[in-house]
């Protein structure tokens, strides 16, 4: 868990991955209660996916996003905001991979705010980093 | 806009929050280990996303004034904490319409959902959830 002192602008989070086959996807449906048909119906999302097939919900990338940031800080606790912008899909069976650096410090609240960000193996930015912002409380 | 609709109560269930860290697992954590450990105290910020987006879109869609017909994607997602969310709060969730704004063409809701205390009204976390909604084929060049 890294002390707030210890902590400088470019520090990055440790890189970390997760396959979203449809598995989790139905994990995280009957997890979050969300449902929709675009998250598990082919047929359904040939018609009206922006992928026309299943495509994850964005806030697993999302809670994928926070446990990562929350391992790095040391806790959930810590986590005083996250805003995210989604960008591109995330299609069933893409590798995805969880980041953050830190932008800022408040040196007088002792939080730093990170940009983070959730990406496709072909560049593709599910979470775009540019928009996305994390306020992290650290001892 | 600023319309706020009744107010949802939801309890931060331990089975609901073991649910939800094996549904958010990442590669190379213990996912056999998440199953038998007791679930944790504190909810991972993404776990307000169990009490404020199928809720939220469940009320948007009943409200027959708003008329949402179309898709809608999720475009951004914010909360901020107020306090951590913990196992056993209960909260008192109320969801208003923060914004609608149209950009080339499409139209963008952003939708709050404050969450609080049921017993101290003290706030606990504030949801915004920004949707596109999609023009329909019937509004082409309208």
């Amino acid at each position: 868990m890294p002390e707030f002192d210890a902590v400088r602008v470019g520090d990055a989070v440790p890189q970390r991955r997760r396959t979203i086959d449809q598995a989790l996807i139905l994990r995280y449906a009957g997890a979050s209660g969300d449902f929709n048909p675009l998250h598990w119906d082919s047929q359904f999302a040939k018609d009206v996916s922006p992928t026309a097939g299943v495509i994850a919900h964005g806030m697993l990338s999302y809670g994928l996003l926070s446990r990562a940031l929350s391992d790095w800080a040391g806790g959930s606790d810590r986590i005083r905001r996250l805003d995210v912008a989604f960008r591109a899909p995330c299609p069933v069976g893409a590798a995805v991979s969880f980041g953050g650096e830190v932008v800022a410090l408040d040196d007088s609240e002792r939080t730093a705010t990170l940009a983070v960000w959730a990406e496709l193996e072909d560049g593709a930015k599910v979470i775009d980093r540019r928009k996305s912002r994390a306020v992290v409380q650290l001892p | 806009m600023g319309h706020r609709y009744p107010a949802y109560r939801y309890e931060v269930g331990a089975e609901k929050l073991r649910e939800y860290m094996t549904a958010t697992a990442l590669d190379g954590d213990d996912l056999a280990g998440a199953l038998a450990a007791d679930p944790p105290d504190v909810a991972p910020a993404g776990f307000a996303a169990c009490f404020t987006i199928a809720r939220g879109l469940q009320i948007l869609f009943s409200d027959a004034e708003l008329g949402l017909r179309a898709s809608l994607v999720h475009t951004a997602q914010s909360f901020e904490f107020h306090r951590p969310v913990r196992r056993g709060d209960v909260l008192d969730c109320t969801a208003s319409i923060a914004d609608i704004a149209v950009r080339e063409r499409l139209e963008l809701l952003t939708v709050q959902i404050d969450c609080v205390e049921a017993v101290t009204g003290a706030a606990v976390v504030t949801s915004r959830g920004t949707l596109t909604v999609l023009q329909r084929e019937d509004q082409a060049d309208a």
